[in-house]
């Protein structure tokens, strides 16, 4: 099941004026209908918040428009979590973050949750989490692989070094990348590097589940990067 | 046409002190606050009228002479920001007015910026809600998989289980039965000990197995009409003849002419046979138990009273849950497999239907159950193993065997 054109439009025009209650409806209508959780992840939920963010860009909307937005969509989040979490697993588990300072968390819950649908462990340690922090998950978790969300392009400046840290501290666990910061200037051609992965989309992750190469990458302990 | 000054001044001040979003007190020549807006009167929580503005404003209490302050700030062009205790907004910027020997107007803005950082704060703190809130999902469900993986477990083990204790149960009954003569009197009393020990297992394995069961959602009710006065006359007739063994009276004391229930007719009695055999097990001898189903607005009740020894406040909450030991001391002689009161509990909920208990009046206990008159019961495989496994407490704060 795609989302109707039309549909999208009334679901957006209520987030942007913060009705929740009828995001709320449209949502659930959608899961009942059997949407993918991938196309209501991208093709609602992202689509509207890139456009929340070029009209509040191009000043048409204020910063709180923006801020409510976010915070309905976050709690929208939940309601796809009783289909989510049901899933059989595989043993494989993934640990999912953002980096200190970085406040952009949707990306990185959303990649959470498809390892999660895909019988994966997907612990989502938030936003803004500092490396320390990250550390002593990892090894409490002992995670199959780690995942970075990045969204601030300025951010990036500091990836090497974490990167480095990581790959010193966990030389076999594999890291992979993604997030709207590699999306502009040099994007992820710089962190192509021995066990560390750019992963593009939501998508790009799931056919990679879906085909088996992410556990063979695991299993090899990012070798095969 | 022009307007009526004293009148636009009046609106003014009106809109001012009770509508806009302003900070505005009113001061007299001593400095004590006459009036103040809305919106001032709700920052300092306490109402400010009739007090020395310097009580309030800890930068003004450390002049000697207040009033002195404020004729020295009312000429400062940029005017000051002053804190406003623990309320938020935490500061405001304000002027001051000087009205000569009348006394001050204190000014102040919406201080926006702070709006917007409790803004910022507060789609932060939703975000890590939000965060915790997938936490709880994903440990729910890890938990629901290991209760699964105990049921499957319990059932599996408690099944193989059964076969041989069931052959030491009929064995022993059977020796009993046919070799009287070859036994003396410690022999018979020992292997009257391991036929009662056998079957009270039996009991408690048929209990693990059904609790098992339904927590897995597998309560298959097979809903039929049936009608309340018989269904109810059987069950009582049928308990009598262990109630006789205790010297007890089970007593129908009331049941309502009633449509007929929809209902699983076998589980109902397993739920009334349990109550009423708790009922009998702690009533003193020569005592009755009453029994009624009485009709509500679209439920029956039904309810079991016992005039023992009743259940002590701390415990009734732990009624119905599996295993919960209570303090009631058993009768001697009685055993309990402390699963009977939850596997009642988990066969009401299947039908819609609450199950709690209440003291009752003039000593002893009651255990009511309502079902509704006109259920939707669900289908079959829909049965929610969460709802099943009774955990939204309330007043059928359920549970098990006292
Ligand atoms: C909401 C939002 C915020 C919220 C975030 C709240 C929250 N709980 O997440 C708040 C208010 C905190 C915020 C703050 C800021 N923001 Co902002 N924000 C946005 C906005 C509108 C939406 C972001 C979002 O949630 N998108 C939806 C998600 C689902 O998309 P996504 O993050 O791209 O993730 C998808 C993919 O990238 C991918 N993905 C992501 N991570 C990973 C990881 C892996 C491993 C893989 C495989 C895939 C993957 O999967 C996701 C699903 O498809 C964007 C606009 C935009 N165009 O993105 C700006 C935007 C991201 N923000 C921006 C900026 C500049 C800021 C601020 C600096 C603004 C300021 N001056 O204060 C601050 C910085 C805060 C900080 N230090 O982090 C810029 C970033 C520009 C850049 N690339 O450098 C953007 C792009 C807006 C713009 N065009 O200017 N922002």
């Amino acid at each position: 099941m795609t989302v109707r054109e039309e549909d999208y439009q009334s679901y957006f025009e209520a987030l942007r004026a913060g009705r929740k209650g009828e995001c709320y409806g449209w949502v659930q209508t959608w899961l009942a209908g059997d949407m993918a959780v991938r196309e209501l992840y991208l093709a609602v939920f992202q689509r509207s918040l890139y456009e929340i963010g070029y009209l509040w860009e191009t000043n048409r909307i204020s910063v709180a428009v923006e801020h409510i937005a976010t915070a309905i969509t976050e709690n929208l989040l939940s309601l796809v979590y009783p289909r989510i979490f049901g899933a059989d697993h595989c043993g494989c588990k993934a640990v999912i973050s953002c980096l200190a300072r970085e406040y952009h968390q949707l990306g990185g819950k959303m990649v959470a949750d498809i390892f999660e649908l895909h019988g994966w462990d997907g612990y989502f340690l938030g936003a803004n989490t500092p490396l320390s922090q990250l550390c002593s998950i990892v090894e409490e978790k002992d995670p199959d692989l780690l995942a970075l969300s990045v969204s601030v392009a300025a951010h990036l400046k500091e990836l090497d070094g974490v990167l480095a840290h990581l790959r010193e501290r966990y030389p076999s666990l594999p890291v992979l990348l993604g997030g709207r910061a590699f999306q502009v200037g040099e994007g992820s051609s710089v962190f192509n590097q021995p066990g560390v992965l750019y992963v593009d989309s939501l998508t790009t992750l799931e056919d990679m589940l879906e085909g088996g190469s992410l556990s063979e990458l695991c299993q090899s302990g990012g070798g095969r990067i | 046409m022009t307007l009526d000054d004293s009148l636009v001044r009046e609106k003014l001040l009106q809109f001012l002190l009770n509508e806009g979003a302003l900070y505005v007190l009113l001061l007299d020549n001593q400095g004590t606050v006459l009036d103040a807006s809305r919106y001032a009167l709700e920052l300092y929580g306490e109402d400010p009228r009739g007090r020395p503005f310097s009580e309030m404003t800890p930068d003004f209490s450390r002049h000697d002479d207040p009033r002195d302050f404020l004729k020295d700030l009312a000429r400062a062009p940029q005017g000051l920001t002053i804190s406003c205790g623990e309320n938020l907004p935490q500061t405001v910027q304000v002027r001051l007015l000087d009205l000569g020997d009348q006394g001050w107007i204190l000014l102040g803005e919406f201080p926006v910026e702070e709006l917007v950082n409790l803004q910022e704060s507060l789609t932060s703190l939703n975000a890590e809600a939000a965060n915790l809130n997938r936490e709880l999902y994903k440990k729910n469900a890890e938990l629901k998989k290991l209760n699964d993986l105990k049921n499957q477990f319990v059932g599996m083990a408690a099944h193989d289980l059964r076969n041989p204790i069931s052959a030491i149960f009929s064995l022993s009954s059977f020796l009993l039965d046919n070799s009287v003569d070859a036994l003396n009197q410690d022999q018979y009393e020992l292997l009257d000990m391991i036929k009662a020990s056998s079957n009270f297992m039996l009991r408690l394995l048929d209990d693990l197995l059904t609790l098992a069961r339904i927590e897995m959602g597998k309560l298959n009710l097979d809903i039929e009409p049936v009608e309340v006065p018989q269904f109810l006359r059987k069950i009582v007739r049928v308990n009598q003849i262990l109630a006789d063994q205790r010297e007890v009276a089970l007593r129908l004391v009331a049941c309502d002419e009633l449509p007929p229930l929809a209902c699983d007719p076998l589980k109902i009695e397993q739920v009334l046979n349990n109550l009423i055999s708790n009922a009998v097990k702690f009533s003193p001898r020569g005592e009755t138990v009453d029994i009624a189903a009485l009709r509500g607005a679209d439920q029956v009740v039904f309810t079991v009273s016992d005039r023992g020894p009743g259940v002590p406040e701390k415990d009734r909450s732990k009624l119905f849950k599996a295993f919960s030991k209570i303090s009631v001391q058993l009768p001697e002689n009685a055993t309990s497999t402390g699963l009977g009161l939850s596997i009642a509990q988990k066969i009401v909920l299947g039908h819609l239907g609450t199950i709690w208990y209440e003291p009752r009046h003039g000593g002893g206990s009651s255990f009511c159950f309502s079902l509704p008159l006109t259920p939707v019961i669900p289908p079959k495989d829909s049965l929610d193993p969460i709802l099943l496994q009774g955990e939204q407490g309330g007043e059928s704060s359920p549970s098990d065997d006292r």
